[in-house]
C-alpha cells in the first residue's frame, strides 16, 4: 500500500515537471521580437515651419487661449470646455513648458469688447468684422506683451471622420468600438461578435495648435475624442445611432486621452515615440479600451413630433389663419412657384375649414420688428429670447388684419440632410433615388437601389411649416420633402475600394420644376395637422389592414 | 458573389480607360451643375472681369460664329495660374494666371484656345475615336474577360498611341482656330509660346507647381510646343501686323493680383513664393509701400524666437516711410517697439496711427496703450 505520505511530494514534482514544461514551451514559442517602427519626422508629428528641438528652443511661455471653435450644438458646453482646456494644460505642463491660464487673455479681451461698445450688432446679431479684429488682434497682441508669452495655444473641437472595419473605428490617433459597446473582456466573444462592415462613422477630435508670436502656426495635431453615431446591428440590419450633444465630451478619460494624442511629440521625442509603439501610454491605440469608461449611449434618430400641443386644442382654438408668403431662404424661387406653393397650402389646409387669410408682407414685418428692439447683446451676441417672443406676439396686429388671426402660418425652403442607402433617399416624408433622381421602388427582388452605391450623406430640399398663435406658443411644426439637391454618381468599386455614390450639386436651372412633387411636399408637411390620427396611420401603414386579416384567418 | 463582381468591374473600367478619348468640354446640364459647384468652391475677383470681358469680346466676335454659346468670363483668386471653359459658356481665369502674363496678347492667346473647344468644337475630329471605341467596346470586353484580363495590356498599350495620336491633332486643330481669332481681333499671337515660357520661369523662381497644364513646368514646356505648332500651321506672311497691347488696365490689375497672390502665399504659409512675387513687382512695375510692407511682415514672420531683430524694425521703418503706407503698419511698429522694451518709440508709433487714422475701429485701445506707455517712460 503506497504511502499518503508521499502524495504532497508527488503532487509537487508533478506541478514543476508541468510549470517546467510550460517554460520549455514558452521559450520555443517566444517569437521574435518586433522591431519598433521607423522614428517619425518632426513634420509628421505636427512640427511646422520648424523643428521640434527649434520649438522647445524658442518656445518656453505659452498662453491657452479660450476654446471658440466647437460644433454648434457643443458651444455652450462651459463644462467641456473647462477640462479639455485642463487636460491640455497638464500635458503642456509635463512637456516643460510654462502655462498661462486662458483666464489672463479673457480679462483683456473683455476689456478691449467695453472698450470698443461690442462686436455684435445689436439689431441683426452679425459680428461687425473690423470690430472683431481689431478686438481679437489687440487682445492676443497685449496678453502677449504683458504675459511675456513666445506662444499662444488653440485649443478646438472639430468633427472627424472615423474609418471603421469590422469592430474597430479609428482616427486621430485612437480606435473605439464601432457599436457603442462597452469593449468585450475576452477573445471569445470578441471573436463571436466580430463583423467585416466598413465604412466611416462621425466622431470628434481635439486639435491642439501652437502659434507662434510672429503668428506662425508652429504645431498642430489631432487628438480623437468620441464617435458620435454608432453603427449598430438591429435586427436583420445596420442602424446608426446618435450620441446625444449633452451626452458627448461628458468623458475624463477620453477627453484625457485625446489631449494627450494632441500633445505627444510635444512631451516625447520621436525615438521615445518610436520606441514606445506598444505602450499604450504613448500609442492610445494600444490602450485596453475596457479601461476607459463605457461611451455615452447612442439613439434612433427620432423626429420631433410635428404636433406641439394635441391636435383637438389646435382645432378648437384656431379658426382664422393668416398664411404667410414662402420665405425661399437662399434658393432663386420663381414666382410662379413661389404661388403653387401657397395654392397648395390652402388646399391641403381645405379639410380644416379654417378662414385663411393671405399675410404676404408678414415676415417683413418679423424681420423689420426685430430689426427695431436690438434683440442681440452686441459684447456676446446672445438673443434675448423674451424680446424676440414679445416681436412674434406684435406682427399679429401689425398685420392690418381684423379681426386679428387666431394664428399665423409661417412657411419656408430649407435644406434637409439626408442619408442614401444604395442610391435611395427618404426625408421628411419624400423618397427619391439619387442615381436615376426618379422614384424609390422597392421590391422584394429588385427596386431602385443599386447595393454596390452603399450609403452616405446627401442633401436635400423641404418645405417648413411653423403654426403659431397670439402668444407665442407653437402649434405645430412640420417638414415636407421637397427634392434632392445633388444627385448621385455612381463610383465602381474597385479591388481595394468599395462601391459608392458620390453627391454632386445640382444647377440652379434644375430645380422647382416638378409641381407633384411640391405638391406631395405640402401634404407631408401637413398632414399630421390636417389628417385625422386614424387617417394618417392608414396612410403611413397602408399594409396594416391586410396584416390584421391574415392573423385573424390564421 | 461578391468579389466576381468587383473583379468584373475592374475589368470593365479598365477597358473603358483603355478607349477614353480627348474629351470636349463638359456640356449640358453637367456643366451647369458644375458651374453651380465652382460658384461655391472659387472666390470672385470681380475687379478683373471687365478686363476678362473686354478680351473675348474681341475674340468672339473675331471668331464671327453668331449664335454660339455666349462665353461668360469671370476672374476667381487662387494662386495657381489656369483658365478653363465649360460647354455652357461658363470660363473662368484665375488671378495667378493674370497676374503673371507680360501683356494681353499672352492672356488671349491663352484663353482663346479654352473659348474655341466651346463656340467651335471640332465634333468630327472629336467624335470620331470616341465612335470607334464604342463600335469596338463589347468586342474587346469579351477578348479581355475571355484572357481573363491578359488581353487589356497590349489593347491598352496600342489605344494609348492611337488616343495621343488623336489627342494631339484635336489639340492643333484647336489651337489653330484660337490663335486664328486672335490674330484677327488684333492679338500678337507670337506671345503665345512665350507666354508659357515666362509662366514657366516665374513658377519656378516662386517654387510653385501646380497640376493643370499651365501650372508646371513639363505641362508648360508641352503647352508651349503645342501652340508654337499652331503657329506654324498658321505662318502667313500676308498676316496684317497686330495691333500693340495697351499698358493699361493689364499693368494696374497684374500689380494689384500679383500683391493679393502675396497674401494668398501668407494665408496658405507658402512663404518661398512671397520673395520672389515682391522682387518681380518691383522690377517690372517700381518698389511702392505696398511690397515694402509686404516684405515687412515677411521678415516679421520669419522669425522663429520671440526676440524683435533690428531687421524687422527696419523693414518696418521702410514700409511707413514710403508715401501711401497703409496706416495699420504704424500700429504694428508701435506693437513690435513695446515687445522691444522702447516703449517711447512704441508711443510715437501709436500716436503717429492715430494721427493719420484718428476714426480708425480700435482708436479706444490704442490711446490705451498710449497712456499705458508714456506712464512707464
Amino acid at each position: 500500500m503506497p504511502s499518503t505520505n508521499k502524495l504532497p511530494a508527488i503532487l509537487a514534482a508533478f506541478c514543476l515537471a508541468l510549470s517546467a514544461g510550460a517554460v520549455a514551451a514558452d521559450k520555443k514559442k517566444t517569437a521574435p521580437v518586433k522591431p519598433p517602427p521607423p522614428i517619425p519626422t518632426d513634420e509628421s508629428l505636427g512640427f511646422f515651419d520648424n523643428t521640434r528641438d527649434q520649438l522647445l528652443t524658442n518656445i518656453k511661455r505659452l498662453g491657452v487661449m479660450p476654446i471658440t471653435e466647437m460644433p454648434s450644438s457643443l458651444r455652450e458646453r462651459d463644462d467641456a470646455k473647462q477640462a479639455l482646456t485642463e487636460a491640455v494644460m497638464k500635458y503642456l505642463r509635463a512637456a516643460n513648458f510654462e502655462v498661462v491660464p486662458p483666464a489672463n487673455y479673457q480679462a483683456i479681451y473683455d476689456k478691449f469688447n467695453q472698450q470698443l461698445g461690442g462686436m455684435y450688432d445689436p439689431s441683426s446679431g452679425a459680428m461687425k468684422r473690423e470690430v472683431a479684429n481689431a478686438v481679437l488682434q489687440n487682445a492676443r497682441r497685449d496678453f502677449g506683451t504683458r504675459e511675456r508669452l513666445d506662444g499662444f495655444v488653440y485649443i478646438r473641437v472639430r468633427p472627424a471622420a472615423a474609418s471603421y472595419y469590422g469592430d474597430y473605428a479609428s482616427w486621430d490617433g485612437v480606435h473605439e468600438l464601432v457599436d457603442g459597446r462597452p469593449a468585450p473582456q475576452n477573445a471569445f466573444v470578441s471573436f463571436w461578435m466580430a463583423n467585416d462592415s466598413q465604412g466611416s462613422l462621425p466622431a470628434l477630435s481635439v486639435v491642439v495648435q501652437i502659434v507662434n508670436k510672429q503668428d506662425r502656426v508652429v504645431y498642430g495635431r489631432h487628438g480623437g475624442l468620441q464617435i458620435i453615431a454608432y453603427h449598430v446591428f438591429v435586427q436583420d440590419n445596420y442602424v446608426f445611432k446618435y450620441v446625444s450633444s449633452k451626452d458627448q465630451l461628458k468623458d475624463a478619460g477620453r477627453i484625457d486621452r485625446a489631449a494627450r494624442v494632441a500633445t505627444l511629440p510635444l512631451v516625447h521625442t520621436p525615438k521615445e515615440i518610436s520606441l514606445g509603439d506598444e505602450n499604450p501610454q504613448i500609442n492610445a491605440r494600444r490602450i485596453d479600451l475596457s479601461t476607459l469608461p463605457p461611451p455615452p449611449p447612442g439613439h434612433r434618430f427620432v423626429n420631433e413630433p410635428p404636433l406641439l400641443v394635441p391636435r383637438e386644442q389646435i382645432l378648437q382654438s384656431v379658426h382664422r389663419v393668416a398664411l404667410g408668403p414662402l420665405d425661399p431662404d437662399r434658393y432663386d424661387v420663381p414666382k410662379d412657384v413661389e404661388q403653387r406653393f401657397i395654392e397648395s397650402i390652402k388646399q391641403e389646409l381645405a379639410p380644416l375649414n379654417w378662414e385663411i387669410i393671405d399675410a404676404p408682407n408678414a415676415v417683413d414685418m418679423l424681420v423689420k420688428g426685430l430689426m427695431e428692439t436690438k434683440l442681440f447683446d452686441p459684447m456676446t451676441g446672445k438673443r434675448d429670447e423674451a424680446k424676440a417672443a414679445a416681436v412674434r406676439k406684435s406682427v399679429f396686429n401689425s398685420l392690418g388684419i381684423k379681426p386679428v388671426p387666431d394664428a399665423i402660418m409661417w412657411v419656408g425652403l430649407v435644406q434637409s440632410g439626408a442619408v442614401h442607402r444604395g442610391g435611395d433617399v427618404e426625408w421628411d416624408g419624400a423618397s427619391q433615388n439619387g442615381l436615376t433622381m426618379g422614384p424609390v421602388i422597392k421590391k422584394f427582388w429588385s427596386g431602385s437601389g443599386v447595393p454596390q452605391a452603399g450609403s452616405g450623406g446627401v442633401t436635400a430640399l423641404s418645405l417648413s411649416v411653423y403654426l403659431a398663435d397670439g402668444n407665442d406658443t407653437g402649434l405645430y411644426r412640420s417638414r415636407g420633402g421637397i427634392q434632392l439637391l445633388q444627385k448621385l454618381k455612381f463610383i465602381p468599386p474597385t479591388y481595394s475600394t468599395g462601391g459608392r455614390g458620390e453627391p454632386i450639386d445640382l444647377a440652379p436651372t434644375e430645380l422647382f420644376h416638378e409641381p407633384e412633387r411640391e405638391r406631395a411636399s405640402v401634404h407631408f408637411a401637413l398632414r399630421d395637422l390636417v389628417m385625422t390620427p386614424e387617417a394618417l396611420s392608414a396612410e403611413l401603414n397602408p399594409n396594416a389592414d391586410k396584416d390584421k386579416k391574415k392573423k385573424k384567418k390564421k | 458573389m461578391e468579389r466576381v463582381r468587383t473583379w468584373s468591374w475592374s475589368l470593365v473600367m479598365l477597358a473603358g480607360a483603355a478607349g477614353m478619348a480627348h474629351s470636349a468640354p463638359v456640356s449640358g446640364i453637367d456643366a451647369d451643375r458644375q458651374e453651380a459647384s465652382y460658384e461655391k468652391e472659387y472666390s470672385r475677383a470681380t475687379v478683373a472681369d471687365a478686363y476678362l470681358n473686354s478680351i473675348v469680346e474681341r475674340l468672339v466676335a473675331a471668331a464671327q460664329k453668331p449664335g454660339a454659346t455666349p462665353i461668360r468670363i469671370r476672374a476667381v483668386r487662387s494662386e495657381t495660374p489656369f483658365v478653363f471653359a465649360l460647354g455652357n459658356g461658363a470660363t473662368y481665369v484665375s488671378t495667378g494666371l493674370i497676374a503673371r502674363v507680360a501683356n494681353d496678347s499672352q492672356l488671349a492667346s491663352l484663353i482663346a484656345p479654352e473659348i474655341a473647344g466651346v463656340i467651335a468644337p471640332n465634333t468630327t475630329l472629336e467624335g470620331s475615336l470616341d465612335e470607334k471605341n464604342r463600335k469596338l467596346l463589347g468586342a474587346k470586353l469579351l477578348a479581355i474577360v475571355a484572357t481573363a484580363g491578359v488581353a487589356a495590356f497590349p489593347m491598352a498599350s496600342s489605344e494609348a498611341k492611337q488616343y495621343s495620336a488623336h489627342s494631339t491633332a484635336v489639340i492643333l486643330d484647336n489651337d489653330t482656330t484660337a490663335l486664328r481669332w486672335a490674330r484677327a481681333a488684333g492679338f500678337d499671337i507670337a506671345q503665345a509660346p512665350l507666354a508659357t515660357q515666362r509662366l514657366k520661369e516665374l513658377l519656378a523662381g516662386e517654387s510653385f507647381s501646380g497640376s493643370n497644364r499651365l501650372s508646371n513646368s513639363a505641362d508648360l514646356n508641352e503647352r508651349g510646343t503645342q501652340l508654337g505648332n499652331a503657329l506654324q500651321a498658321l505662318a502667313d506672311p500676308a498676316a496684317k501686323a497686330p495691333t500693340p497691347d495697351a499698358a493699361e488696365p493689364l499693368r494696374s490689375l497684374s500689380r494689384k493680383l500679383s500683391v493679393d497672390l502675396v497674401h494668398l502665399d501668407f494665408d496658405h504659409s507658402r512663404r518661398e513664393g512671397i520673395l520672389p512675387v515682391l522682387d518681380r513687382i518691383d522690377r517690372e512695375q517700381g518698389a511702392s509701400a505696398d511690397t515694402a510692407c509686404l516684405r515687412a511682415r515677411y521678415f516679421r514672420e520669419l522669425s522663429t524666437s520671440a526676440e524683435i531683430t533690428q531687421q524687422v524694425i527696419d523693414a518696418y521703418q521702410s514700409c511707413v516711410a514710403a508715401p501711401g503706407a497703409p496706416v495699420e503698419n504704424h500700429r504694428e511698429l508701435g506693437y513690435l517697439y513695446r515687445d522691444k522694451g522702447d516703449n517711447a518709440a512704441a508711443a510715437r508709433a501709436f500716436e503717429k496711427y492715430l494721427a493719420l487714422a484718428p476714426g480708425a475701429v480700435d482708436a479706444p485701445i490704442i490711446r490705451s496703450y498710449i497712456e499705458e506707455l508714456r506712464a512707464k517712460h
